[in-house]
């Protein structure tokens, strides 16, 4: 009933797709979580408040 | 604020990229996304005001993150594998993201303090820039399940919310986001006020993401043999225990590394678990878009965390509050997963004809 994949002709192997799917969650979740490193060096490079 | 900013523009985002993404393809969607992504954190290395930072490193960079990140891939898992091994595979996908974390935690630490904050905004773009051609892997687009009714968004949405289960879960994810953000954002500047370097700070994220990776499989794997919104009322209770007991002794750096591990563990595993319950209640056709709605929830407390923390902090000069309301949404949020039932919406089931 759930059975919903793209046409077989087009479809990826599995582990290709879950390799690369992995590889761009790992890369676009790691730059997003280092947002955080950043916080201390901008606020006091462009002076601002954490608020701002 | 552009962090705050930058967490609501994923969450409103996200289920239109989800939706997109049902409809057209998630190659497509992503390789949007990561241009997206890359041209804002280009953007932010000159964008000298507050104005200007909401606009790049909020709205723009959220918007990227939202059709590129690991939300959208796990849409084209979600579809390739069947239900009883979906909460595995999206525990895959998160494990892999906290990877992200745990290695570019540190290398990001190392690049600000040898090359300046500027110069690594525009390593990162280029990063993104890289992986453009592993989308190749992921085209394809969800099908319409035999026996499920073909809604609108709006129709879609409107069942999904009548489902008393849905709703529940989404209001709980918003402290799922609360809590990641406030952490993954105030935790660093937090342990420098607390008397320890910047490293250790960096080492902390780090070790979130990398004690997340047992966590999201773990949970990825309990999700498919225990009832998903229980180990969901667990992992915000242990939260609230993990937050509680941090506060409650002196910052030091081994407690930092105790408490980020903990954290860790239970950071992402919410991922799995709720992704799965949505496509458990409304199938793979609507799972784009229907956790992207959830995860809306998620974003807008990951902006009340984010914004809080350093309202908050700008008003008493102590992060104090915030923690202490975290411990409350921890509680609450897994008072609210009790009542959860892992049924299906029978809404989204075609009517047999008369």
């Amino acid at each position: 009933m759930f059975s919903i994949t793209a046409p077989r002709s087009l479809a990826t192997p599995l582990i290709v797709l879950i390799v690369a799917g992995c590889i761009i969650a790992a890369v676009t979740n790691g730059i997003r979580t280092s947002f955080g490193l950043l916080t201390l060096p901008m606020t006091a490079d462009l002076g601002m408040t954490r608020e701002a | 604020m552009a962090m705050a900013i930058q967490n609501l523009a994923w969450g409103v985002a996200q289920p239109f990229a989800g939706g997109l993404a049902d409809r057209y393809g998630t190659a497509r969607v992503i390789v949007g996304g990561l241009l997206v992504y890359a041209l804002g954190l280009a953007l932010m290395v000159v964008s000298p005001t507050g104005s200007l930072l909401n606009l790049t490193a909020g709205i723009i960079v959220g918007v990227g993150i939202a059709t590129s990140s690991f939300s959208t891939v796990m849409i084209a898992f979600g579809r390739s594998v069947p239900q009883e091994k979906r909460s595995l595979i999206f525990g895959v996908a998160t494990a892999a993201s906290s990877l992200g974390q745990f290695a570019f935690a540190p290398l990001g630490q190392a690049f600000i303090t040898n090359f300046g904050w500027q110069s690594t905004l525009l390593y990162a773009a280029a990063i993104l820039a890289l992986v453009i051609p592993l989308t190749y892997a992921l085209r394809g687009r969800t099908e319409r399940a035999t026996g499920q009714a073909d809604l609108k968004f709006m129709q879609a949405l409107s069942r999904a919310w009548g489902f008393r289960s849905y709703r529940l879960l989404v209001i709980g994810f918003f402290v799922c986001g609360f809590h990641l953000a406030f952490v993954n954002v105030h935790m660093p500047a937090y342990l420098v006020q607390c008397g320890l370097s910047p490293e250790v700070g960096s080492w902390a994220i780090a070790v979130i993401g990398l004690f997340n990776i047992v966590g999201s499989l773990l949970s990825g794997y309990l999700g498919s043999r225990l009832p998903k919104q229980l180990l969901l009322a667990t992992i915000y209770f242990s939260r609230a225990v993990a937050i509680g007991l941090f506060v409650l002794f002196p910052v030091t750096e081994a407690s930092a590394y105790i408490f980020a591990a903990a954290m860790g563990l239970l950071w992402l595993s919410t991922v799995p678990l709720t992704a799965g319950l949505v496509t458990l209640f409304f199938g793979a056709r609507y799972m784009g878009m229907l956790y992207g709605v959830a995860f809306f929830s998620h974003q807008l407390g990951s902006f009340v965390g984010v914004w809080l923390g350093g309202f908050v902090y700008d008003h008493t000069g102590s992060y104090s509050l915030v923690w202490y309301l975290g411990i409350l949404l921890g509680l609450a949020s897994a008072a609210v997963h009790v009542p959860i039932r892992e049924t299906s919406a029978a809404s989204f089931q075609l009517k047999p004809a008369q």
